[in-house]
C-alpha cells in the first residue's frame, strides 16, 4: 500500500514561541529539530503526554502554522480535522453550516451539492438540518461536523485526538468509516490517546517529547511508550489471589489516577477489541454521563467490566456493551464503580 | 491546479460574503431594510444639528449630506469591522488552514454590498427628480457606470487599508483603539458635513493628502455635480492597485507569524 513517493517532509523544522509579559518574552520552543519522512500511503501515529508538541506539528504538517525555521512540504490536498466544528456558525442552519464548514476542507460548494444528502443522512438529523444550530445538542453538533469532515476527500489526512464523536451507535458508524479511510490508502497522520485504535491501524510510530522525536519507527515504539506512560500497571502487582483485594486497592486511588488494563473479552466491539489496552482514570460517580465508557467491579465474574452508561435506574447506573450479542446489563452504584475509560 | 486554486478562493470569498451579510440582518424584524435605513437616519441625524443648529449655507444639504456618507460608512464600517477580526476569528485560525486574507476581503465585500444597495436607492431617488424621461434615462445610465467604475477604485483603496490595519493589530492590539478614535476625528477631517470650497485655499491643499477626500469629492460630484480636483483625485486613482498589492505583500508576511501573537 505504501508508495515510494513522499506525501510529507519535514527538514530541520523549529518552532518557537514566546510566552509573554509584560516585561520580557522568553522564547519557548515547541518542536526541535523535526526531521519527518512521510510517504504516500503511509498511517503514521504521534504519540507524546500532553506539551510535547504533538498539535503544533499537526498544525506544522496542516499548514496551520509555519516553521519558525526549517521547510515543511506537502504533496495533494492536505484536510486537518484538528477541530470538526471548527467552521460552524451557531446562528446559520445546519445545512449552510456544511458548505461552511466544507470551503475549510477543501471542498468546493458545487461538489458539496451532491454530497449534501448523505452528510446530512450521516449524521442523522433528519429534518433538524434547516434548524439553527443553537438548537442543537452538542452531540448533534458534533455529528455534523464529522459527517462533513469524512467526505472531504483528502490526500493526506490528519486527525487529533476525539475524532470518533457522538452517542454509542454513532461512535460505531465513525469508527467504521474511519477505517474505511484508512483502508483506501491515504496518506494519514494521527494523534489520539486511543492506544488499542493507534495499534490497529498504524504501522509507523512517533514519539514525541519536549518537542523532540524520541523514537521512531514500528510497534516496539508503541510498547516504549506505554512503559514510558502508565504510571501503574497491573501486571506489576502481585498476582491476584484475591481478586476484590485488588478492586479495592484500584478503588481507593484518588480521582484523577490512571491505570491500564487489558480487555479480557469482546463485550465492547468494535471500539475495544479483546486483547486491547484501556486507561481507566478515576472520576467522581456522580460526574458521569449517559453514554460514558466506564469501568467497574462484577462481583459474579469477581473481575473489572467496561460497559457503556445505558440509562439511570433508581440511583444506580444500568449498562451495556456495545456488542449486545454478548454482553449482559450491568448495574454500578458508588461502590463497585471504578473509573471512566479515556479517549471515548 | 492553478485554475482549480483560483475557483475554490472565489468561491471562498463569495461563501463568507454571503455569510456576512446573512449575519448581519439574521432575526432582525427590518431585514435588509437597515442598508437604506441605516444612512438615511445619520443624514437626518447629522443633517438637523446643521440645518438647524449650526446652519451650513450649502444647497440641498440632506442629499449633500447623504452622498458623503454612502462612501464614508463603506470606509468607515469595513475598517472598523476588520480590525479587530483577525484575534475575533482566532480559533478557526487555529484549526484550519486556508488563506487569511479571506476573512478581510469577505467583511469588506460584505461592507461594499450593503453601500451598493444604498447607493442604488439614492440613484433611483436622483433619477425621479429629473425633469424629463429623456434626462432621467441618461442621468441614471451614465451615473450607474460612473459609480461602478468608482466603487471598484474605491474597492481597491479601502481593501488595502482593511488588510494593513487587521494584520497589524494582532500584534499591537494598541490599534483598536487608534483606529476608533481616527474613525471619529476623521469624519470631520473630510468633506462630509461641509464642502472643501467653504475652507480657506491652505487648508484644503493640506486636506488633498488625505486620498479618501477625493475618494468622496468624485463620488458626490458624480451624483450631484459641483467641483472636484482633477489632479488628486487622478493620483489617487492610479495609486489604489498598486497600495492594494503592498497591503497584500504586508498581510502575507504578518500572516506567517500570526500563529504566535493569538
Amino acid at each position: 500500500m505504501t508508495g515510494s513517493k513522499t506525501a510529507v517532509l519535514l527538514k530541520k523544522v523549529n518552532k518557537r514561541y514566546f510566552l509573554r509579559n509584560s516585561f520580557d518574552n522568553k522564547p519557548f520552543l515547541a518542536l526541535q529539530n523535526i526531521n519527518l519522512k512521510i510517504k504516500q500511503g503511509e498511517k503514521i501515529a504521534i504519540l507524546g503526554d500532553n506539551g510535547a508538541g504533538k498539535t503544533t506539528l499537526l498544525k506544522m504538517i496542516a499548514g496551520i502554522a509555519e516553521p519558525s525555521t526549517g521547510q515543511v512540504k506537502t504533496s495533494g490536498k492536505v484536510v486537518s480535522l484538528i477541530d470538526i466544528t471548527a467552521g460552524f456558525h451557531q446562528e446559520f442552519s445546519g445545512r449552510e453550516n456544511i458548505y461552511l464548514n466544507a470551503i475549510l476542507l477543501g471542498l468546493r460548494p458545487k461538489n458539496v451539492k451532491n454530497l449534501e444528502q448523505e452528510i446530512i443522512d450521516f449524521a442523522g438529523l433528519g429534518e433538524f438540518i434547516d434548524q439553527p444550530i443553537y438548537t442543537y445538542s452538542s452531540g448533534m453538533v458534533l455529528r455534523l461536523g464529522f459527517a462533513v469532515a469524512i467526505h472531504a476527500q483528502p490526500d493526506v489526512l490528519i486527525l487529533d485526538e476525539g475524532i470518533i464523536v457522538g452517542d454509542q451507535d454513532f461512535q460505531k458508524k465513525a469508527y467504521d468509516s474511519v477505517e474505511e479511510i484508512f483502508a483506501k490508502g491515504k496518506t494519514i497522520v494521527l494523534s489520539s490517546h486511543m492506544l488499542p485504535l493507534l495499534k490497529r491501524l498504524c504501522q509507523r510510530f512517533v514519539w514525541l517529547e519536549h518537542g523532540q522525536i524520541m523514537m521512531d519507527g514500528g510497534q516496539e515504539v508503541l510498547l516504549e511508550y506505554k512503559k514510558h506512560r502508565a504510571n501503574l500497571q497491573i501486571e506489576n502487582l502481585p498476582s491476584n489471589k484475591n481478586a476484590s483485594l485488588l478492586f479495592d486497592f484500584l478503588k481507593n486511588l484518588p480521582i484523577g489516577e490512571k491505570f491500564v488494563a487489558t480487555a479480557s473479552s469482546g463485550s465492547m466491539e468494535p471500539l475495544i477489541l479483546k486483547g486491547d489496552e484501556i486507561e481507566v482514570e478515576r472520576v467522581d460517580f456522580a460526574n458521569l454521563k449517559k453514554g460514558d465508557v466506564i469501568a467497574f467491579w462484577n462481583d459474579a465474574l469477581q473481575n473489572v467490566v467496561v460497559h457503556r452508561f445505558y440509562k439511570l435506574e433508581q440511583g444506580k447506573i444500568v449498562t451495556k456493551g456495545d456488542n449486545n450479542l454478548v454482553a449482559d446489563v450491568g448495574y454500578v452504584e458508588k461502590e463497585n464503580f471504578l473509573g471512566k475509560v479515556s479517549g471515548f | 491546479m492553478q485554475k482549480d486554486n483560483l475557483l475554490y478562493y472565489l468561491d471562498f470569498v463569495w461563501l463568507l460574503t454571503k455569510k456576512e451579510i446573512k449575519l448581519r440582518y439574521k432575526r432582525t424584524f427590518l431585514g435588509l431594510l437597515w442598508v437604506i435605513l441605516n444612512p438615511l437616519l445619520q443624514m437626518l441625524i447629522i443633517g438637523l444639528v446643521f440645518q438647524f443648529f449650526v446652519p451650513m449655507k450649502i444647497e440641498n444639504y440632506f442629499l449633500f449630506l447623504f452622498a458623503g456618507l454612502l462612501p464614508w460608512g463603506f470606509f468607515a464600517n469595513s475598517l472598523l469591522r476588520t480590525t479587530p477580526l483577525l484575534v475575533q476569528e482566532r480559533a478557526l485560525m487555529q484549526k484550519a488552514a486556508f488563506p487569511r486574507e479571506v476573512l478581510v476581503v469577505a467583511a469588506v465585500l460584505a461592507n461594499l454590498f450593503h453601500t451598493l444597495v444604498a447607493s442604488g436607492v439614492f440613484l433611483f431617488f436622483l433619477t425621479f427628480l429629473q425633469g424629463n424621461l429623456m434626462d432621467a434615462l441618461w442621468f441614471f445610465i451614465s451615473r450607474l457606470f460612473l459609480s461602478a467604475f468608482f466603487f471598484g477604485f474605491f474597492l481597491l483603496f479601502v481593501l488595502a487599508t482593511c488588510l494593513i490595519v487587521s494584520a497589524l493589530y494582532v500584534r499591537v492590539r494598541d490599534l483598536n483603539f487608534v483606529v476608533q478614535l481616527s474613525v471619529q476625528l476623521l469624519f470631520y477631517g473630510v468633506p462630509i458635513v461641509y464642502g472643501l470650497s467653504m475652507l480657506p485655499e491652505i487648508f484644503r491643499q493640506i486636506l488633498y493628502f488625505n486620498p479618501l477626500v477625493s475618494f468622496i469629492e468624485i463620488f458626490r460630484y458624480f451624483f450631484l455635480g459641483g467641483e472636484f480636483n482633477l489632479t488628486s483625485t487622478s493620483v489617487v486613482a492610479l495609486l489604489s492597485f498598486p497600495y492594494l498589492l503592498v497591503a497584500l505583500r504586508i498581510f502575507r508576511k504578518e500572516s506567517k507569524n500570526f500563529d504566535d501573537w493569538f
